[in-house]
């Protein structure tokens, strides 16, 4: 069955679009068939990292929850330009504009029709890994993301702002009792003690950390260019990225 | 020799010249010439008898140095023989030019001594 | 242009020689330091700091061409120019000499103003190769500095003079200096801050938060119904 593999994280810009982004790029260079939903398409999201622009993608995963599209027709290969792999990236964007949620809201939602979608994308992309790029803070959305997941990593930064909410979101997994939890510590300065912070942050959250990554400049200046993985196939940071795709195929 | 003969009067306007008129200084000069001088012709004189060439050489550079500064022309060119004398090792030669040599110092002493008494009486 | 004023060192065994050379040479302002024959020169030199050296070639025992080749033997005296002191008759010495690497020569009898003119050249040169070789120096070090900040061991005050030069170097010093020494404040600012870095997290509130979720109407509807949505996926 396809793993389903949820980010999160309390605060935004902790760098979870970047992260998915990346990721995907890496398990589709290792022969896997990814999707990624991306639930922010109105402000520059993943699709960004992937050379789409918004308006190139007019169907959305809601489109399909509400009837008005086949699920194939929200689905975006993406696959970036890459030797010799049978893998493939599907972008599925989805809407969480405001009056879509209140739509939810109003008209009662039933979170089996996104499941259903859902399994229904996986069978007929034949995904092994479905990602979820949510957005940060929780809401009800973010929980049904979490809640499905078989994986959900959270991602945080090493600042005072993100503890207490990295917490609950990890206490809040467990009470949906979600299988694997993983953290991910993101812009890391590079005078800290990577080591030493990754012992302290498992030791307080009770959780395995997949990967400490470090501020990198080049990331920075990539922006939104493209795929740091690809572009720097050789850089330490790619090989944490590769550690952070290791962990979500067992 | 008359007194102007030994001593160059234009060499030795010259010098005093290059000291801007300082005859107090021109004073100084000759008493450290009369001074170390006779020590050097001895020195000639001993190196010559020594067959040792290269203080012949040295002791007749120096004295030809300061002779002709002052003016001492013939002096100088007798000292500037012995000196090559003492380079080339030639020391019977030495010998030869060497005989009258404290002679003709005493008398370029005498000439120095009478010039800048000439000197100190002149204006500056 | 002002004159340049050295510190000179006349090596002469001639009394008179030492006399007229040092009169001149002060009256054109120089300080000047004798030497009445190539040991004392030697020993001098190795002493004291020089801006040039006249010397004289005939003398006894360490003579002029052995002192101009131990000056030139020595890396940290290479430099400093030399002038020879010569009678005109002498000009197979003087050419030896510029071989040997003299930088000129000066006749006997002395002239003033040709004795002005050679002093101030040479030392106008070395002026020169000095504020050169200073330069390349302080450029090296500006270098030097950006390697430290690099491996992470550069102190802060390691620029002060550069940063106190007048010039674009000295700009550049300065402003190196300032970034170095900000640089350095953050990273010991985060160096403690990781030294205190306590994840710390107010337990209570926390579970209050969490409380806040998980006994929402949805969150329980949800936890009731997790089993199900699963098996839509995993089935
Ligand atoms: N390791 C890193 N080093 C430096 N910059 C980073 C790093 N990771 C992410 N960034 C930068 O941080 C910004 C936010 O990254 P990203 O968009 O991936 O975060 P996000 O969590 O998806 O944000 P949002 O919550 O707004 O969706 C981007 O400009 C990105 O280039
Ligand atoms: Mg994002």
């Amino acid at each position: 069955m396809a793993r389903i593999v949820s980010v999160h994280s309390f605060r935004g810009g902790t760098g979870k679009s970047n992260t998915v982004a990346n990721v995907a790029a890496l398990l589709a260079a290792g022969g896997r068939r990814v999707g990624v939903v991306d639930t922010d398409i109105q402000s520059p999201g993943i699709h960004v990292l992937f050379g789409q622009h918004s308006a190139e993608l007019p169907k959305t995963l809601n489109d399909y929850l509400w009837g008005r599209a086949k699920i194939a027709e929200a689905a975006y290969d993406v696959t970036p330009p890459m030797e010799a792999s049978a893998g493939r990236i599907f972008l599925i964007p989805s809407s969480a504009h405001t009056t879509e949620i209140a739509r939810v809201l109003r008209e009662g939602y039933d979170s089996g029709d996104l499941v259903r979608g859902l399994r229904e994308l996986i069978d007929q992309l034949a995904l092994d890994v479905l990602i979820i790029d949510t957005h940060p803070g929780i809401n009800e959305e973010t929980l049904l993301s979490i809640a499905i997941s078989h994986t959900l990593i959270v991602m945080m930064r090493p600042d005072s702002q993100d503890y207490e909410g990295t917490g609950i979101a990890i206490e809040v997994a467990r009470q949906l009792g979600v299988p694997n939890l993983l953290l991910v510590v993101n812009k890391v300065p590079a005078v800290l003690d990577r080591a030493a912070m990754q012992a302290q942050v498992e030791q307080t959250y009770n959780c395995p950390v997949a990967a400490m990554l470090p501020h990198s400049d080049e990331l920075m200046v990539l922006g939104s260019e493209g795929l740091f993985v690809l572009r720097f196939p050789a850089h330490p940071m790619t090989a944490l990225y590769q550690q952070i795709a290791d962990r979500l195929l067992v | 020799m008359t007194p102007s003969e030994i001593i160059d009067r234009a060499t030795f306007a010259g010098l005093l010249d290059n000291l801007g008129g300082d005859v107090d200084f021109l004073g100084e000069l000759v008493e450290t010439y009369l001074a170390s001088s006779p020590e050097l012709v001895a020195g000639i004189q001993q190196a010559i008898a020594a067959g040792d060439a290269p203080t012949l050489q040295r002791a007749a550079h120096s004295l030809k140095s300061g002779s002709a500064s002052f003016g001492a022309l013939a002096f100088a060119a007798q000292c500037r023989e012995l000196e090559e004398f003492g380079k080339t090792g030639a020391l019977a030669e030495a010998q030869l030019k060497s005989a009258a040599l404290a002679e003709v110092y005493a008398q370029v002493a005498a000439a120095l001594q009478a010039e800048l008494h000439t000197a100190r009486r002149s204006p500056a | 242009m002002m004159e340049i004023k050295g510190r000179i060192l006349v090596v002469d065994d001639y009394v008179l020689n030492r006399m007229q050379l040092k009169r001149a040479l002060e009256t054109q302002g120089h300080t000047v330091a004798l030497a009445e024959d190539g040991r004392q020169a030697l020993e001098m030199l190795n002493a004291g700091d020089y801006d040039l050296v006249l010397l004289d070639i005939l003398m006894p025992e360490i003579d002029g061409f052995e002192v101009l080749t131990r000056l030139k033997n020595d890396p940290a005296r290479r430099d400093l120019p030399v002038i020879v002191i010569s009678a005109l008759d002498e000009m197979e010495n003087v050419v030896r000499c510029i071989g040997m690497g003299a930088e000129d020569f000066l006749p006997k009898p002395f002239d003033p103003l040709l004795l002005r003119a050679r002093i101030g050249a040479c030392l106008e040169k070395k002026r020169l190769r000095d504020q050169e070789v200073e330069y390349l120096q302080q450029v090296a070090r500006v270098t030097a500095a950006a390697a430290a900040m690099e491996a992470g061991d550069f102190t802060p005050d390691s620029l002060d003079d550069v940063a106190a030069r007048p010039d674009e170097l000295g700009q550049l010093g300065r402003v190196f200096q300032r970034m170095a020494q900000e640089v350095v404040a953050r990273e010991q600012a985060l160096k403690q801050q990781v030294h205190d870095l306590r994840i710390q997290v107010d337990e209570a509130r926390k579970a209050s938060q969490v409380a806040e979720i998980t006994e929402s109407d949805y969150f329980q509807q949800l936890q009731s119904r997790v089993g199900d949505l699963r098996k839509i996926l995993d089935t």
